[in-house]
């Protein structure tokens, strides 16, 4: 009985294959395939090249791709899984693969690279690179972008994300609707009006909000020493509460200069204010600009 | 009704302090005459009654003169303790910032519609300013708590750590020490400053967060 499943399963991973490979066949020659489960927990990790996740219709896992240097490796059942690249015999100082990864849209990812980059299609999970760059598009349950110094790029539909880098540029871009995201240097841009709750932070780097707030949306922005940019259309509806100690603040053609400002911020509304937007910073500018 | 073996009943003696007594006065009067007790009762409650009178006289201004002290204590009674080194100093509205209302709400420069600029009426009150440096206060207590067990954390693990992840981690640090270092400074001078106290527990969180990814980068 279990032999005949078994013969069952290499069967249909047989025709699937082939299958996906006539589709996906820029991405290279498959690596592995194997059956899991829809709700399937995977987890990824090699140091450089690239790793690219796409969520499909389907119930199995198919990596594509080339293996530069080190040992594929791929564990698990098919609910719970784990590949990667692995130095065996302590020759390889760096693991490096350029892999494609197709699995189904309510898996989860944890994935953890060292330079490689990574991005993702309608694929749900935690994402994480030391110097890599990050990109996640298409549709997600939850997104945890996080990086030590790359560029984060979110242009995904999702109701929750986070996301963290310390040089690298952050976009928010898609339609997420609870963002929490942040830089240390890098610049942090906001290009997208779905955000509902927002916390935008950074410590040095800019922050450019380029988008009209949702109404009932709360965004909080704050920064050490960035400029914050608010990129507002003529239609935009937000009651605007600006803060700088030791910066100016120019609304509306009015510059403020930082005196008393430092102390009592500057509260107004643009539009009727049906949502809130708070924007303080300890010496940068607070730029409030109509489109 | 005789009066010598029992006292006027309270609804008696406000009667009587109303001249209210009715019928009832020449008893009530009889009884007042003997009894020391329910005459000294009367004549306070007369008192007061005049005094009330008194003050229903009031017109609308004497009665506003009277609110600034009242919220006064008010907002005093409001005051969250907080260990501060400084004593708050008084607020005001610098005239650049009224200016800039003024100009923000009357000329709508740039096509915005602003509708009001709440520069002359202090959006945040005393008492809202007291709950943000509070809560501001206990976020920056709670991350330098959690910075503290995390850097002890990261000397275990530096060792282990790519050297990339180490100059990424250094450098974050470094920029984030700073600016603490700089809001620090900034709140010892100005202690009251709820926004200060914001960007500082902000700048803490930021380390928080440089520190968990450290746990990511061995």
């Amino acid at each position: 009985m279990r032999g005949s499943a078994r013969i069952a399963t290499a069967l249909a991973l047989a025709l699937l294959v082939p299958a996906a490979g006539r589709a996906q066949q820029g991405d290279g020659p498959v690596v592995r395939a194997r059956r899991v489960r829809a709700d399937a927990q995977l987890k990824v990790f090699y140091d450089a090249g690239s790793v690219r996740f796409v969520g499909w219709d389907k119930d199995s896992l198919v990596i594509r791709g080339r293996v530069r240097a080190g040992q594929f490796y791929l564990g698990g059942d098919s609910s719970s899984l784990k590949f990667g690249v692995e130095d065996h015999n302590g020759g390889t100082a760096v693991t490096s693969a350029d892999l494609t990864v197709y699995l189904p849209r309510g898996a989860r990812v944890a994935a953890r690279t060292v330079s490689a980059s990574i991005s993702a299609r309608d694929v749900s999970g935690w994402f994480y690179t030391v110097s890599g760059d990050i990109a996640l598009a298409g549709t997600a349950t939850s997104l945890d972008a996080l990086s030590m110094s790359g560029a984060i790029e979110l242009s995904a539909v999702t109701p929750w994300v986070r996301a963290r880098t310390g040089d690298g540029r952050l976009v928010v871009a898609g339609a997420p609707e609870d963002v929490d995201a942040s830089t240390i240097t890098g610049p942090l841009v906001i290009a997208t009006s779905s955000v509902k709750r927002g916390q935008l932070a950074t410590v040095r780097g800019d922050i450019r909000y380029t988008a009209s707030p949702a109404r009932g949306a709360v965004l909080d922005m704050s920064t050490h020493s960035g400029a914050i940019e608010l990129n507002l259309p003529r239609t935009a509806s937000a009651r605007m509460t600006l803060s700088s100690i030791e910066g100016h603040i120019e609304a509306g053609g009015v510059t403020s200069m930082p005196t008393a400002a430092g102390n009592r911020p500057m509260t107004f509304d643009v539009g009727d204010g049906a949502s809130r937007v708070t924007a303080r910073t300890y010496k940068g500018v607070i730029r409030v600009v109509a489109r | 009704m005789t009066h010598d073996t029992r006292h006027l009943t309270e609804a008696e003696r406000q009667m009587v302090a109303e001249g209210l007594a009715g019928d009832a006065s020449a008893d009530v009067a009889a009884h007042l005459a003997a009894c020391a007790a329910c005459a000294d009762d009367v004549a306070r409650l007369k008192r007061l009654v005049t005094e009330a009178r008194a003050l229903k006289t009031m017109d609308e201004g004497e009665v506003a003169s009277l609110w600034p002290e009242i919220r006064t204590r008010i907002d005093t009674a409001k005051v969250a303790s907080i260990a501060v080194g400084e004593a708050e100093r008084p607020r005001r509205v610098g005239w650049p910032v009224a200016a800039a209302a003024m100009l923000l709400v009357g000329v709508g420069v740039a096509g915005f519609a602003l509708r009001r600029h709440t520069a002359q009426q202090p959006v945040v009150s005393a008492s809202t300013n007291d709950v943000q440096l509070t809560a501001a206060s206990d976020s920056v207590r709670l991350y330098q708590d959690e910075a503290q067990a995390l850097l002890a954390q990261l000397e275990l693990q530096r060792a282990m750590l790519r050297p990339d992840a180490v100059r990424a981690i250094d450098h974050d640090l470094a920029v984030v020490d700073s600016a603490i270092a700089e809001l620090q400074d900034a709140v010892a001078r100005d202690p009251r400053n709820s926004a200060l106290r914001q960007l500082l527990a902000q700048s803490y969180r930021r380390k928080v967060d440089v520190l968990q990814r450290v746990g990511n980068a061995g």
